[in-house]
């Protein structure tokens, strides 16, 4: 079960990334236990090239009686896991999300810390981060609220 | 006879008859005396009668003329007495009559005079109010002018304190709502700026410096240890 | 909490007005959320992974959608700038005469406070006058009291309470009118009736109309007590309706189903009766110390067909101090207050009557229940003997006399000659034409006329109802001057 959990997480960073390739990787499985060749799978290439790359052992754990109970099982352990939920300006694609996930494992020392990424272009720049309900903003704009007085300062400079 | 005798219940009726027979006798002779008695009595009586009504008679007549006599000489005092009450009573009227009249005129004197005395001191009493009247109108108007100024000084005074204190107050009103009016505006600038920094750099800035961005972000929640 | 530090939580599930957060781990109970739409909502319950969060502002709730947490908790901010105003349960003005003029120094006070001790509470000794004869004398109310009021539909109570609250003029009491989850109309109408007369200067309104969320009527109680506790620590004393504790508890029904709440008796949730009786016993006569002054609380609930033996009605007998039945039945016989006073009953009214009214209305009691005993007896035979005649005949009188109109005030001492003078040989051969035609004048002969005058006074100092009766046969002369009858009948 850890293993199972453990070879997963290795390449996901985030939470929306974890939830699809569980789903594509239980419809193959269930494609090859119960499935005939009629059926095909809408996946992209990445999805197959990260299928392909799952090692042997790993697909040899699943076995047509346990193949429910262990989605059961990791779908549980997935909510319990550390998440932590990130405010990007931008929509990472799958190489800047690799980037940053690795680079947050690394820093907090998680190496199953799981990223919940969301979209919010009212941050200018930089991230802001929730972490066990508490929010804090690390962005450009609250550095720049932080220094409204500074700047105002800055533009009187330029009035009369 | 011998039947009688030999009788004797006969005999005892003859008795009793023989005696009533007596005892009425009797009766009738008393009575005789009697009437006779009475009929004396009444005589006397007429007689006596007779006289004393004829001293009656005599003895009314003789008061009867002593009355009128009376009557007379009593008439004739009062009108004597009379006659002389009229004498003293005309003579009384006409003297207070005469004494009245003494009166009447004298107080119509008085009268006369004490008018004459009023006419003098009303006209007296008139122009001395004229004057005094005269003097307190310009006493009034004095004052009433005093008040008035001092009144306008007063009212210039407080109407120009109140707008003092109208302008300072609406002056600051002023300030304050420029002073909001200004934060809203550097807020604005902020916004602003906040606005067109997140456009240049969502369009303008390389996908490195944002994800050095949010390593540093990231780094900055480990030194605060917001994540354990 | 410092200015860029916040505790946030994302919706799991939400439905209707009932929505699931996670996160948020210090939030407590009756703290403010707000969503990202500006969303406002209260913290319901809050279990081991979940916060359970009712919505009060309308509007579509997301999944994962955040929801940041307020500083503030459920609270309303009460001031004297409250009086002549209609508000919602959140303290937003509803009658469009613009806003509220707040100052800094208003406080804002918790919608859920719990109900005050028995050290801060004072025995009730002072009538609550009502202006209307029949509640006054035989059902009288003490200040600090809770009356149920109960009754059909269309059976007068919402005209009996603008009374109430019409004659309260000028005595200093302040009225709060609390409208659960009545339609916009019937509050508007209400807001104008009491304008029309001149009620409105001393009267909260705390409204919410029935198209509204659930929870924002759910809260509407909730503040009329808030609102009435900050008067009555001022020293006031406080009139607070609750029209209607029935609607009240529905939608306290349809809350807890939603959320999965077991249904009880009548489907209703098993905490029903602490929901109204944690309400009620925020109401009493308080002691000096803890503000002194009183709640005098009517809360109202609508029966059906006057089936009283349902579950809120009972539940709601037992937590007040007496109730008052008000049948439909009556009122279309013509008897206004439509109040059945052989079933209604007030448990502390007593102590607080002097000694005259006592006595009057124990006579006038004794009277009607005899007066019942022998209607049936009066169907069936013609020919009945004088001194039942007599009570019934008392018995027709006393009706007509506690008839009264809506908005009209009658003053104590009147009140107690009227219901005296059934007693007076001048009225043992009237009937209820008489009354019926001279009440009026009646009651302005004893409040002009300078003979009858001196009775009025003189009531304060009499001691038995005996005395009473007494003085007023003296002033049958007069009365039978003022009101000629033809004696033809």
């Amino acid at each position: 079960m850890e293993e199972i959990l453990n070879i997963i997480l290795k390449n996901t960073y985030s939470l929306s990334q974890l939830k699809h390739r569980l789903r594509i990787l239980k419809s193959n499985l269930l494609k090859t236990f119960f499935g005939g060749e009629n059926q095909t799978l809408n996946s992209t290439t990445q999805d197959l090239n990260w299928l392909e790359s799952l090692p042997e052992n790993f697909y040899r754990k699943f076995t047509k009686d346990n193949i429910y109970q262990i989605f059961a099982d990791l779908e549980k352990k997935i909510s319990n896991l550390p998440t932590l939920a990130m405010y990007l300006t931008f929509e990472p694609n799958d190489t800047t999300l690799y980037q940053v996930g690795s680079v947050a494992r690394k820093t907090f020392n998680y190496p199953s810390l799981i990223l919940d990424i969301k979209l919010d272009p009212n941050l200018i720049a930089g991230a802001a981060l929730v972490w066990k309900g508490v929010y804090k903003d690390y962005s450009l704009r609250a550095k720049v609220e932080n220094r409204k007085a500074e700047i105002i300062e800055g533009f009187k400079k330029y009035l009369k | 006879m011998s039947d009688l005798l030999q009788n004797p219940i006969s005999l005892i009726l003859a008795i009793i008859t023989a005696i009533t027979f007596l005892l009425y006798l009797r009766e009738y002779n008393k009575r005789r005396n009697l009437e006779s008695e009475g009929d004396k009595f009444l005589q006397d009586i007429k007689k006596k009668g007779w006289e004393n009504l004829h001293q009656s008679i005599k003895k009314s007549q003789e008061i009867l003329g002593e009355a009128e006599l009376e009557g007379i000489k009593v008439i004739a005092g009062s009108e004597v007495e009379l006659s002389k009450l009229e004498n003293e009573y005309s003579k009384k009227l006409s003297q207070s009559l005469e004494t009245s009249r003494r009166n009447i005129d004298a107080a119509q004197n008085k009268l006369m005079q004490f008018m004459a005395d009023l006419q003098k001191k009303s006209a007296e009493f008139e122009e001395a109010s004229k004057v005094s009247g005269q003097q307190r109108i310009n006493q009034l108007f004095d004052k009433v002018e005093n008040k008035l100024s001092d009144f306008l000084v007063q009212t210039a005074q407080k109407t120009s304190s109140s707008i003092e204190l109208e302008l300072k107050a609406s002056r600051q009103l002023i300030d304050t709502y420029k002073n909001g009016q200004l934060k809203l505006i550097d807020e604005n600038i902020i916004t602003m700026m906040e606005q067109t920094l997140s456009l240049v750099l969502g369009k303008k800035m390389s996908l490195n410096d944002q994800l050095d961005l949010v390593y540093e972000a990231l780094e900055k929640a480990k030194i605060e240890k917001f994540i354990a | 909490m410092n200015n860029q530090q916040n505790e946030v939580g994302y919706v799991v599930s939400s439905r209707n007005f009932l929505v699931q957060l996670d996160g948020l781990p210090s939030i407590k109970i009756n703290d403010m959320v707000q969503s990202e739409t500006n969303l406002r909502g209260w913290v319901n319950s809050v279990s081991e992974t979940q916060v359970e969060v009712l919505m009060v502002d309308e509007g579509t709730i997301k999944p994962k959608q955040q929801f940041k947490r307020l500083s503030s908790r459920l609270g309303v901010m009460v001031g004297d700038y409250l009086m002549g105003r209609a508000v919602n349960p959140l303290g937003v003005p509803i009658d469009g005469k613009g806003l509220l003029s707040k100052t800094q120094a208003n406080p804002v006070m918790e919608l859920d406070a719990e109900a005050p001790g028995i050290e801060s509470r004072e025995f009730i000794k002072t009538q609550f006058l009502t202006g209307i004869t029949l509640i006054d004398t035989l059902i009288p109310l003490g200040q600090g009291q809770r009356e149920l009021v109960l009754g059909d539909t269309h059976s007068g109570k919402t005209g009996f309470l603008i009374d109430i609250i019409v004659n309260q003029k000028n005595t200093g009491t302040i009225c709060i009118l609390a409208l659960v989850g009545k339609p916009a109309v019937t509050v508007r109408n209400l807001i104008d009736t009491l304008r029309l007369n001149k009620a409105l200067d001393y009267t909260v309104i705390i409204a919410t109309s029935s198209s509204e969320p659930a929870p924002l009527i759910f809260l509407t109680p909730k503040t009329a007590f808030t609102v009435a506790e900050y008067f009555q620590k001022k020293g006031k004393d406080v009139l607070l309706i609750l029209d209607d504790l029935g609607s009240h508890a529905k939608i306290h029904r349809e809350i807890a189903l939603l959320g999965n709440k077991s249904p009880g008796r009548e489907s209703y949730p098993g905490d029903i009766f602490y929901q109204h009786a944690h309400l009620l016993e925020r109401a009493g006569n308080f002691t000096p110390k803890y503000g002194g002054g009183s709640i005098t609380a009517l809360p109202v609930i609508e029966l059906n067909l006057t089936d009283f033996t349902t579950l809120i009605p009972t539940n709601l007998m037992s937590m007040t101090d007496g109730h008052l039945l008000f049948k439909a039945g009556l009122r279309s016989q013509g008897q206004i207050p439509a109040v059945d006073i052989s079933l209604s009953v007030s448990r502390v009214g007593r102590q607080t009557q002097d000694h005259v009214n006592n006595l009057l209305s124990t006579r006038i009691r004794q009277v009607l229940s005899q007066a019942s005993d022998l209607e049936t007896i009066s169907r069936f035979s013609s020919e009945l003997p004088p001194q039942t005649q007599l009570i019934l005949r008392q018995r027709e009188l006393i009706m007509e006399i506690l008839k009264q109109e809506p908005l009209t005030a009658i003053p104590k001492q009147i009140q107690s000659i009227l219901l005296a003078l059934p007693f007076t040989t001048f009225f043992q051969d009237k009937n209820r034409r008489f009354i019926e035609k001279y009440k009026q004048i009646i009651i302005e002969a004893f409040q002009k006329n300078p003979t009858l005058l001196p009775i009025t006074k003189a009531i304060n100092t009499l001691r038995t109802d005996d005395e009473l009766i007494k003085l007023l046969e003296g002033a049958g002369g007069i009365l039978s001057k003022l009101c000629p009858t033809q004696k033809a009948n």
